[in-house]
This record gives structure tokens, sequence and C-alpha cells, in this order.
């Protein structure tokens, strides 16, 4: 099984090709943004599927992991060119994402 | 009166309250040293303590711009005046650390939460990233 920092690598290197069925979600993960509180992963992909529409790649900048948490700091480059950066937190339990926290500004989001 | 003056001795011995805190102080690891930086600054954010945990260069950088140590302590501290910050989580990694904080009654509590990314260096925070929703902190404080 990945550690939880290996788990949220994989995670956010499926984002480019939006590859959700491989992401390593909980069927009940918690995504809470600047957008609201979607629960479950249906929903969740369905709301980021036009959110990272467009995304060529996700830059790590920071990870600091320290027990089932997990929190990344982040540039997602549009094809377009254009860079948001964003950072969030995320709980791991037995390998799969339950819980993302996501902090940015909204008003930079489709920049 | 011997035992008098043996006691009277000894507490001459004692060492001055200063070093005393510095014995202390010696005893912590750097981890803990870090923490106890980082709960300093948060917990006196717009007083004169907060300031002395921050470097000469410090930066701080946040969706409305980027402050150096001057226009923190004018400009961006004031703002926590008198509200009480509540730090949900740290993580530390050697001189990086990464804080979640909310603040309630303020204009902030809509966005709820922040996370800032800090960078210490040599006993003091010399950079902050701060990631927050600017977006809606604006539409309050203008509503």
């Amino acid at each position: 099984m990945k550690t939880p920092e290996q788990t949220v690598r994989y995670y956010l290197s499926l984002i480019p090709a939006q590859d959700f069925e491989n992401m390593p979600l909980h069927e009940m993960v918690r995504h809470e943004s600047p957008y609201g509180e979607v629960l479950g992963r249906r929903v969740f992909t369905e709301a980021c599927r036009s959110l990272v529409a467009g995304t060529r790649e996700i830059v790590i900048k920071s990870c600091i992991a320290q027990g089932d948490t997990v929190a990344v700091e982040y540039e997602a480059i549009k094809d377009t060119g254009s860079r948001f950066e964003l950072s969030e937190w995320f709980r791991i339990v037995d390998g799969k994402i339950v819980e993302i926290k996501a902090f940015f500004d909204g008003s930079r989001f489709n920049a | 009166m011997a035992d008098l003056n043996k006691h009277i001795r000894a507490l001459q011995d004692l060492p001055a309250p200063d070093s005393i805190w510095d014995a202390i102080e010696s005893t912590l690891t750097d981890r803990e040293r870090s923490l106890a930086l980082i709960r300093t600054f948060y917990a006196s954010l717009e007083e004169e303590p907060a300031l002395h945990q921050l470097s000469e260069d410090f930066q701080y950088q946040t969706p409305l711009g980027t402050y150096d140590l001057k226009a923190f302590g004018h400009y961006h501290a004031p703002l926590f005046r008198g509200k009480e910050l509540r730090i949900e989580q740290i993580l530390l990694d050697g001189h990086q650390a990464v804080v979640r904080y909310s603040i309630p009654g303020t204009a902030l509590t809509d966005t709820n939460l922040a996370t800032d990314w800090l960078t210490l260096n040599h006993g003091k925070i010399q950079h902050i990233r701060s990631y927050f929703d600017a977006a809606a902190l604006s539409n309050k404080m203008i509503g």
C-alpha cells in the first residue's frame, strides 16, 4: 500500500489526464473549497471535471506529510499557459483519500 | 544559625531567572522550538511579539499582494487586532511548516480558513505564502 504522501502524489498526477476512474478516492470523500462542500466520489468527480479541464501539468512546490494527513502546495498549469496556485490538505485512510480541504483565491481560478 | 547561613548561600548560588529560562529553552528540540515560534506568532499577530518572530528580510505573500516586514506591521497585522485566531493544524518538516487556521468573527469567517506555508530560518519566520479566498473576503468587506 502507498504511503499517504505517495497516495496524494499519485492522485495529483492523474489530474492532467482527468483519470477520475483511477484516483484513490474513498466513496464518501468530502471536499471543501471556497466554492462549498461536496460529499461523495461521484458528486466530487462531476464537480471537478470542468474545473480541471485544460490542465496541462501539476507542479508540486511543497509537500509535508504527518500521520494520515498530507498538505500540498502546487501549481496547476493550464493549456493556455496560465498558472493557478493552490494549497490542499488531504486525509488518507487505508490508501484512499477521505477528505480534501482546498485553499485558493476563487477570483483567479479561471484567469 | 549555621543551617540558615547554609540556606542563604544555597539561594545566592541559584542562577538568575534569565539563566533559568535559557536553561529550559536549551532543552527544547529544534522541532519544539519551531512549533513554539509558530504558536507565538499566530497567538499575537497584531502585537509586538509576533513581529519579533519575523526576520529582517521577511516576506508575506498573499492573493492580495506581497508585503515586507514594515508593510506587514503597518497594514496587515492590525487587521487581526482583537480577533481570536484559531490554529486548526500545524505540520512541520525541518525549516518548512504549514499552518491551517480560522479567524472567527471576522470577514474571513465566510471563507472560514486560511493556510500559510512558512519558511523558518535561524529561529525566525522568513517567508509566509498565504492561501485564502480573497474574492470572498473582498465581497464581504464591500458588502
